[in-house]
């Protein structure tokens, strides 16, 4: 991006104010919509009901940030609701025969990351469309989850486990909460703070520019695609230890929350253009619509709606904000 | 016009939380109204019981007549004042999203919950949770891995006698015997394990009846793959298949109209649930027979039952609703409701 601009808005240069009111323009709907449910429904204001939100957004929130590298990246990620099936089925099994909490966990990351490993390899070496490489390794990995399992789901008894998902630090801020927090200030440094970050708007923005300014392309790819395998492994541990059940048919549908609340938070389709803070509001807006909509009422129908909404209004101010540049 | 969009972004939210809180004035004012009328009329100490509802579903044909059901008793509880008023919670078929309701129903102050469980085992913490905080906690339709344990009653159907059922109907309409296929629901489901038990307690002892080779198969409940599935095993063992025996009756429905139009409805299809389309086929004798799930009956029964407990009266740990077997001559009466 170059800053050949010299008009001045509200004291910034023309780019920053774009950048500005793309994170602006999503709060206000956030705001909004906090005020509205607040007023509508006295249950919202209530601290319970914010840690509740807190914790419900806390596994989409994880998928989200590593979905917003990809996307960035100028890819897409599908598979990662078969990734959540297969660490609850890793979880599981080693769980089951080691006890070993760390041990179940760990190799359950190790696995998601690999197979991230797997997207970004295929999508970058082959310059294959992402799309349909994660479509397929969708079905892989969801295979693999029913092959793991035996297509059971199986109870975990193990109360060492059911902690992550609902221990709480000072017995108020559910573990889960403070997870999505560390993976949020995580991406936050990795997206807007390092060369790995930057190499990323690039190769999303332009590859051609990239390569042309030695940006090492192929593993910049394969490192989003590793990241968003690594979040899925950290929400799929969460996940499970929420239903203490190793699930093998669990996590349909995922990818549309996280891509959602990626899009709503100003992430733009064609690559380059994604903000931690932006994602981080868009995660909040669709806990929003689901917790408020459920306490004030509405039927599941309307919360649909409601999000698809959302979603095509977020994607025409990208157009715009796209089209003013 | 970046204002302006902004704007329409506005009116977008806005109006769809004007229609939802629309929704919510005809709620809460029914509330009330009903709590008042009880203040009068009922001399029993007044509860402030709030009913948390967290269904399967709400687009399934079954659960959609189940929701439906509950919704008319309910609403005819918030009438009467037994209770104060009642949530209905949609768990979009997910263990987590399910979990996830528990916590807004708790917020919203339920004392009480009715739960159709997604799984088995994802589900289970709303009823384990359920239990170490003392609220009263009905499963219907589907058992959880600890609902014997820690549900304060259970009201459901037994499953591996949908799948007797369907066997034995097969058997008395073929006695010769043949060759068998079988499509299951989605592995894992206690309904496609316990259905499947039944149909092989029953077929694997009867020697005029084989499994054909390979012919058990997940549809996952749907018909579309339930079709391609029986449309490929009649074309590789033609005369030899007799029977498709479904784990639901959208499965046996789609399959029996395409053995009809494949000029062989001397295939028997038998599913269960009892769905309109199903039920309708067999009222056009397009279809012989489908096993009718009572889920209706299921979770009237609970809710009786949650009124019981209420009053202090004894409720059995486990009740269970026996299903019908819907053929030409019956089924009037389950399609009219």
């Amino acid at each position: 991006m170059v800053a050949k601009s010299d008009r001045k808005i509200l004291g910034m240069d023309q780019n920053d104010f774009s950048i500005f009111s793309r994170r602006y323009g999503i709060g206000v709907v956030m705001i909004a919509m906090i005020v509205i449910l607040a007023i509508a429904s006295p249950t919202f204001r209530t601290s319970g009901n914010i840690v509740s939100i807190m914790l419900q957004v806390s596994m989409n929130g994880i998928l989200a940030m590593g979905m917003v590298f990809v996307i960035t990246g100028g890819g897409i990620d599908l598979s990662i609701g078969s990734q959540l099936a297969l660490t609850s089925v890793i979880v599981g099994s080693v769980l089951t025969s080691t006890g070993n909490i760390f041990l179940s966990c760990a190799m359950a990351i190790l696995a998601t990351t690999l197979f991230g490993f797997i997207n970004g390899f295929l999508i970058a070496k082959f310059d294959m469309v992402p799309f349909v490489v994660t479509l397929a390794t969708q079905l892989v990995i969801r295979g693999a989850a029913y092959v793991i399992s035996g297509g059971y789901s199986a109870s975990l008894a193990n109360e060492g486990y059911k902690l992550i998902g609902s221990g709480k630090v000072f017995n108020i801020i559910p573990y889960p909460v403070v997870i999505l927090a560390f993976v949020g200030i995580i991406a936050f440094v990795l997206l807007h703070h390092t060369k790995f970050g930057r190499y990323v708007y690039a190769v999303g923005g332009n590859v051609n520019a990239a390569i042309a300014s030695g940006v090492n392309v192929f593993w910049t790819r394969v490192r989003t695609y590793m990241f968003s395998g690594l979040c899925c492994g950290i929400a799929g541990i969460i996940m499970t230890s929420r239903i203490s059940a190793a699930q093998p048919n669990i996590g349909v549908g995922y990818e549309t929350d996280a891509i959602a609340a990626c899009v709503i938070g100003g992430t733009s389709f064609a690559g380059g253009v994604a903000t931690i803070p932006g994602t981080f509001m868009g995660i909040i807006i669709i806990g929003l619509i689901y917790n408020g909509m459920n306490l004030v009422g509405i039927s599941s129908y309307w919360q649909t709606i409601t999000k698809g909404l959302l979603i095509i209004g977020a994607v025409m101010l990208d157009m715009f904000m796209n089209k003013k540049k | 016009m970046k204002k302006t969009l902004a704007i329409l972004l506005l009116i977008c939210m806005t109006m769809g939380l004007v229609a939802c809180s629309s929704g919510t004035t005809a709620t809460t004012t029914t509330a009330p109204a009903g709590t008042t009328a009880a203040a009068g009329e009922t001399t029993t100490a007044k509860k402030d019981i709030i009913v948390g509802y967290i269904a399967k579903n709400t687009v399934d044909a079954f659960h959609a007549t189940v929701n439906k059901a509950a919704q008319e008793k309910l609403d005819g509880l918030v009438k009467d004042g037994t209770i104060k008023e009642w949530h209905l919670l949609d768990g979009l078929t997910d263990p987590v999203t399910q979990v996830n309701l528990l916590q807004d129903a708790l917020n919203m102050g339920c004392n009480a919950i009715i739960i159709l469980p997604a799984e088995s085992a994802g589900s289970d913490p709303v009823v384990t949770q359920c239990a170490e905080k003392n609220i009263p906690c009905f499963v219907v339709n589907s058992m959880t891995d600890s609902t014997a344990e820690k549900a304060t009653a259970y009201v459901g159907s037994d499953d591996v006698q949908a799948g007797e059922m369907m066997a034995e109907f097969v058997q008395s309409q073929i006695p010769a015997g043949g060759g068998y296929a079988h499509l299951q629901g989605i592995i894992g489901n206690s309904a496609q394990i316990q259905r499947g038990e039944g149909l092989h307690n029953i077929l694997d002892k009867d020697s005029n009846w084989t499994l054909l080779d390979g012919a058990e198969q997940t549809a996952e409940w749907q018909a579309e793959k339930a079709v391609k599935f029986a449309e490929d095993w009649l074309t590789k063992y033609g005369d030899k298949l007799n029977a498709v025996i479904c784990d639901n009756d959208d499965m046996s429905s789609a399959v029996q109209t395409a053995m009809n139009a494949a000029g062989r409805s001397d295939i028997v299809c038998i599913g269960v649930d009892g769905n309109v389309g199903p039920l309708t086929m067999v009222k056009n004798g397009q279809l012989l027979a489908t096993v009718y799930q009572d889920g209706a009956g299921q979770v009237t029964k609970a809710i009786d039952l949650m009124v019981d407990y209420f009053n202090g009266k004894e409720v059995p740990k486990s009740t269970m609703i026996d299903f019908v077997l819907v053929t030409k001559d019956n089924v009037d009466k389950y399609l009219a409701s």
